[in-house]
């Protein structure tokens, strides 16, 4: 939608509700001008149109998108899938499929890319989900997608088309560049860097390498081993990524088990929030007990003044600091 | 500030008795303090610069207006603090270029230069800034910090960074010991850090993690792990936790 499509889309709407096709609308949050019409128009058509027609309206969220036009609609929503599991099954679904797996087929280099391209898609899985721990996580939020993905799998595949393996390069164009682009601090780009010089390594095509920590603190569900997967059906990576425990260990993210209690501390607390969100201000009229808002405020107000430090004057504290030295001793610059 | 707050505070009992009129200013104030959060003018000017710390609540910030007033009154007073709260700051990166500028001026005989002079630190063997009995000879001991994805482990001599206990995220930093030096002095000083080498710990004012409020990075002692296991693992210092 947008760019002057509305009259279109209005043209396409009432020949599909004579003939009983189908429209399919997208990116409507670009035009939202139309959907606030559609809510009228459609009734208006309500009893007159063909028992196959069928509209479909696709959006991202937005906030002024009219709420009548949802309501009678049937919804259905779609996320980026959370944890490992669904983040690597996607990649492999999605991103690489059977004809990607193969683009690269001289016996010298075929396993190097297979094992290369599993291990991008779960450092964009691990990247991805690890956002979930906050802070601990990652400085800000980053929404990586399926394009960084994309990108650093297009880049490998010319690299090694060119001929031997550069593992600096390699490195660098995922953690600087691709991935990189997106973050803007500095100790952020430090994390990914980190995941790269553990994770895209030669070691990473020996057999037996693992993803698992060395040591563990807390065991991982299932004992499972997140292995590098190779095999020449794609169909067995998704099958290898069902595999994958349901929990994630914080550990296979390098962090400590404790980090989940920071997550879920996390989600709590937006709950709760936003439950108090919800809760009228006036305290309860009955009881005769309950004390208003005004008093409340007016003892609180009562107590902090009570409470407060002196003020500072102003010629008292510059005797004093120059009794300390003065200004030009750098840190009684702090007193001023 | 001190002025600000109460001056706010008594109009806002001036205005619920009808003395004043109530402005949309008091009335918001009003709604802050009857949920227990901090009144916007407090934490923030008119113009958008921040104004004091930032606390989730009414108590907890103003038991640290405080402690705040608690180390400023002292220290004007003559009572240089031994050891400084971090957070009794209201711009803790600018206490610490100032101490650098002092270590530096102690050694103008021998030409330092400001730019040429790095921050150095090392955890002393103090817990509470109490067990401090006198300043160091250069830099400053500060106190107050709080470690998010590790814990300080104590030895005889020193310490190392180590695991977090099960179910303690949060733990606290012993007195930690800040000064400057030129990079010849930091070579010297490598040894200390072996065999893993240091690793560079963010210093953050609040548990929010932007550059803005990055105060300067630690040089941490890491016996039993290379460096990049506290990187993966999100470690880092704060002033307050929150």
């Amino acid at each position: 939608m947008g760019e002057g499509q509305e009259q279109r889309a209005v043209n396409d709407i009432r020949a599909a509700s004579h003939n009983g096709t189908w429209v399919l609308l997208q990116n409507c949050e670009l035009g939202l001008g139309l959907m606030d019409e559609m809510e009228d128009m459609l009734k208006a058509m309500d009893g007159a149109v063909h028992e196959n027609f069928r509209l479909f309206i696709t959006a991202m969220p937005n906030p002024k998108f009219p709420l009548g036009l949802l309501q009678m609609s049937t919804k259905v929503t779609n996320e980026p899938p959370n944890g490992l599991r669904a983040g690597l099954v996607r990649s492999f679904t999605v991103t690489v499929d059977q004809d990607r797996l193969e683009r690269i087929d001289t016996p010298g280099q075929a396993p190097l890319w297979r094992r290369l391209l599993f291990t991008l898609c779960f450092l964009h899985s691990v990247v991805q989900e690890r956002r979930k721990f906050g802070p601990l996580g990652w400085c800000i939020p980053y929404e990586y997608n399926a394009g960084d993905l994309n990108a650093c799998i297009s880049f490998l595949e010319r690299h090694l088309y060119a001929g031997q393996i550069s593992w600096q390069t390699l490195t660098y164009m995922v953690a600087e560049a691709q991935y990189g682009g997106k973050i803007t601090d500095d100790l952020d780009r430090r994390m990914f860097a980190a995941y790269a010089t553990k994770w895209v390594t030669p070691k990473t095509l020996e057999d037996g390498f693992s993803f698992n920590p060395g040591e563990l603190i807390a065991p991982i569900p299932k004992d499972f081993n997140y292995a590098v997967m190779d095999s020449l059906d794609v169909e067995s990576y998704r099958s290898f990524g069902h595999d994958f425990p349901e929990i994630d260990s914080p550990e296979i993210f390098g962090l400590h088990p404790n980090a989940d209690l920071a997550f879920r501390k996390k989600e709590v607390k937006e709950l709760i929030d936003t439950v108090g969100e919800t809760q009228p201000r006036s305290t309860g009229g009955g009881g005769g007990k309950a004390r208003s808002m005004d008093e409340v405020v007016t003892e609180k107000c009562g107590e902090l003044l009570a409470m407060m430090p002196d003020d500072y004057v102003e010629d008292d504290y510059r005797r004093k600091i120059r009794k300390l030295g003065g200004l030009s001793q750098p840190m009684n610059i702090f007193l001023f | 500030m001190i002025g600000d707050v109460r001056h706010m505070l008594q109009q806002i009992r001036l205005a619920i008795k009808g003395d004043v009129v109530m402005t949309n200013e008091l009335q918001d104030a009003m709604g802050d303090i009857f949920d227990a959060r901090v009144p916007q003018p407090w934490l923030v000017t008119p113009g958008g610069d921040e104004f004091s710390w930032l606390y989730p609540t009414l108590p907890s910030w103003f038991k640290s207006l405080q402690e705040r007033d608690q180390q400023d009154r002292g220290w004007l007073e003559g009572i240089v603090p031994k050891s400084f709260w971090m957070a009794g700051f209201f711009n803790p990166q600018g206490f610490l270029t100032a101490m650098r500028q002092e270590v530096t001026r102690k050694h103008k005989a021998e030409m330092w230069a400001l730019d040429e002079v790095q921050y150095f630190n090392q955890v002393t063997p103090f817990e509470k800034p109490e067990a401090v009995k006198e300043r160091p000879d250069e830099g400053v001991y500060v106190h107050g910090l709080v470690m998010d994805g590790a814990r300080w482990q104590k030895n005889k001599t020193d310490g190392t960074l180590a695991e977090s206990m099960p179910k303690v995220p949060f733990s606290n930093l012993p007195v930690l010991h800040v000064t400057a030096m030129k990079k010849a002095g930091l070579d010297e000083r490598k040894a200390m850090f072996k065999p893993n080498g240091a690793y560079e710990c963010p210093v953050y004012r609040y548990a929010a993690r932007t550059d803005r409020y990055l105060v300067f990075m630690a040089k941490l002692v890491t016996k039993d792990h290379k460096p990049i296991h506290w990187t993966l693992r999100g470690v880092a210092l704060l002033c307050v936790n929150h």
